[in-house]
């Protein structure tokens, strides 16, 4: 158990590619914290720094106040899972298992031993399997096998780096629940480093978003998701992308900041189609594109030489070439200033 | 498939007619050539391997008489081995007589010298070709620098190298030998072993380090069993190249240190010329520690031979 506290953290590498840049962030003890952003963000190089495979520029890391940037990886007890699971294919699965006990002084008594691995094996379903050829395994499996081989050392903190993108789709979804549960009963602080934003929204109690070295915006799922602080945090979180127009800040009377230039940002699922020149309609559109996707529609709409998504009901599908107007709903609208890329009051 | 064009149906049908009488003249030459390529090859390859073998089974009289050939020993006899192992062989005659050179001082020098120089090239190659594929050690020119070692002839430094070794007192040593031997197969491990640890991905030994380990302890206990096939494999390259040396042992040499090859071109006499029967048992016995090193790393071997074969 324990809370992290990344203080100013900077990394820049040799060659000067600034891949952190003055990060600060307080993973709070055991939750459970998505680093959310595209690749090449810096998510990557923050994890491997607080696990201690990078050192740090400048700044300073806290375990509990503790400040543990000089510790070695291996003082830190972190367990860390790669996106490639790293497995050692070498060994068995309880061998893999048991690396992290095998390795550390003193070494544990063989039995100890044997009894955690047993534990790990039983809450991730390998007891069967213990004794199989690790590169034997599929990679679901090979994942699992992972994820017991970080917990066996009993760490403080989870580092778990894109750990499910390598699997098979109707696995990920399980292997999500499955992570989420066990984090339940273990209360560890997890961060997982995700470029999927559904896969942070569903799993993280908080999601810190990274762009370009910095940290964006650091909240629940549902304020990155109805308070986007910027306009790339709104244009990455959310699975059919906001809608982005250019406004223009029209006040009633001469004041300052009147005539500012806006970017309006409406989600495709606050927009409503309805008949063109119909009341309300503020906008008005031709159909391009219809993605179906069961449970809705995604519509791709041409407003006026710009690409507008509304999320449409199946059952109300109009046909590629149809006018239509545009209902934004006024609440949920949201507003950015063109120089800043920051949100403004609407 | 159904979607093809055309006009390249057409182009095919009329080729097929074209070919079509002679096909069944093919049809039957095609397996027929092939076959006779391989025994061919099969001879050339394998002739003087079983000229060497049955000549160490010959006595002297069957060697190489005038106006006849022994495709076979008639006469079958171990007085070659006995001979270059250095046991008396009765009824020798003028040829061996006073001539128990024994081979097995130098049998002993090659597979010191061989199996250390190996050994050194295989510690030290190991060591910096995970040093260049782990940490870019060096910098991106370095393995090009120690491959560098090899693009000259041997021949072409031998004479200087003569003397330094010379100078240094290591001139007809095995240390001296053991020192080269590693020198020059150095840079073949470092190109063979780079590969190899490229292909384990870095995680692996983040993992591991993670967990506790050092990096020291990383590579030991994990990269190094990793890429076993691989090392098994630069192993043996570099053994056999050790051991078939005859350039640098000949000019580096004189009695202490001389090795079996050496030792076997030397072998003639002044009566009996080239003893082709002591030197074909010579070449027999010196045939048989890389097979048995061969055959007894073949498990790791194959994996080694395939390993970037396989896309993972």
């Amino acid at each position: 158990m324990a809370e992290i506290h990344l203080s100013h953290l900077t990394k820049q590498f040799p060659g000067g590619l600034v891949a952190v840049n003055d990060f600060e962030l307080v993973i709070p003890d055991g939750s459970f914290v998505a680093l959310l952003g595209p690749s090449g963000c810096g998510k990557s190089t923050t994890m491997n720094m607080i696990s201690g495979l990078e050192k740090p520029t400048s700044g300073e890391i806290y375990f509990d106040k503790q400040p543990i940037t000089k510790l070695p990886p291996g003082a830190r007890t972190v367990g860390f899972v790669f996106q490639n699971y790293a497995i050692f294919t070498h060994m068995s699965v309880a061998e893999n298992i048991s690396f992290g006990l095998r390795v550390s002084k003193p070494r544990p008594p063989a039995a100890e031993i044997d009894r955690r691995v047993g534990d790990i094996a039983d809450v991730l379903g390998l007891r069967g399997m213990l004794d199989r050829n690790a590169s034997r395994l599929s990679v679901n499996d090979m994942q699992k096998v992972a994820l017991g081989r970080s917990m066996i050392v009993d760490p403080a903190i989870f580092l778990l780096d894109e750990p499910f993108s390598n699997l098979d789709a109707a696995f990920r979804a399980y292997m999500r629940a499955e992570l989420k549960r066990i984090q339940h009963e273990i209360e560890q602080t997890m961060v997982y480093v995700t470029h999927d934003q559904v896969e942070a929204m569903s799993m993280a109690d908080h999601i810190a978003v990274m762009d370009a070295g910095r940290l964006q915006q650091y909240g629940t799922p549902d304020e990155l998701y109805n308070a986007p602080a910027n306009r790339f945090v709104a244009g990455f979180v959310g699975s059919t992308q906001m809608n982005f127009l250019p406004a223009t800040l029209t006040l009633g009377e001469q004041g300052a900041g009147n005539g500012r230039s806006l970017t309006l940002g409406i989600r495709p699922e606050n927009v409503l189609l309805v008949a063109p020149g119909a009341a309300g309609a503020t906008l008005a559109g031709k159909v391009n594109l219809i993605e179906p996707l069961g449970a809705k529609d995604v519509i791709h709409l041409d407003v006026a030489g710009h690409g507008v998504r509304v999320v449409g009901v199946p059952g109300q599908r109009p046909r590629v070439g149809d006018n239509v107007g545009l209902v934004f709903d006024p609440d949920r609208q949201l507003l950015f200033d063109d120089e800043t890329d920051l949100a403004v009051e609407a | 498939m159904s979607t093809v064009e055309p006009d390249l149906v057409a182009s095919r049908a009329s080729e097929t007619e074209l070919t079509a009488p002679r096909r069944s003249v093919l049809g039957l030459l095609r397996p027929v050539a092939r076959w006779l390529t391989i025994l061919l090859l099969a001879l050339l390859y394998g002739f003087p391997l079983y000229w060497t073998v049955t000549m160490a089974f010959k006595p002297l009289d069957e060697w190489n008489p005038p106006g006849t050939i022994f495709w076979w020993p008639e006469n079958w006899t171990l007085d070659n081995f006995k001979s270059i192992l250095g046991q008396e062989v009765s009824g020798g005659g003028v040829f061996s007589q006073g001539k128990l050179d024994s081979a097995v001082p130098y049998i002993q020098n090659s597979l010191i010298a061989a199996t250390g120089g190996s050994l050194l090239a295989l510690v030290v190659g190991v060591l910096a070709a995970y040093g260049i594929a782990r940490f870019r050690a060096g910098g991106g020119m370095l393995p090009f620098q120690i491959l560098q070692l090899r693009m000259f002839p041997p021949i072409a430094i031998i004479i200087p190298l003569l003397f330094m070794f010379v100078y240094l007192q290591l001139w007809d040593t095995l240390w001296g030998l053991v020192i080269l031997y590693g020198a020059v197969t150095f840079p073949f491990v470092v190109w063979l072993m780079r590969s190899f640890f490229q292909e384990v991905p870095r995680e692996i030994s983040d993992a591991a380090i993670v967990d506790g380990c050092t990096h020291w302890g990383a590579f030991f206990k994990v990269v190094l069993p990793q890429v076993k096939g691989g090392l098994a494999a630069t192993a043996l390259f570099v053994f056999i190249l050790n051991w078939s040396d005859f350039l640098i042992a000949l000019v580096m040499t004189q009695d202490n240190a001389r090795t079996a090859p050496v030792f076997l071109s030397a072998l003639q006499g002044g009566a009996a010329g080239q003893e082709y029967g002591k030197q074909a048992a010579l070449a027999v016995i010196l045939i048989l520690p890389p097979a048995i090193f061969g055959l007894a790393i073949q498990k790791y071997l194959v994996r080694g031979l395939t390993f970037g074969a396989i896309k993972r």
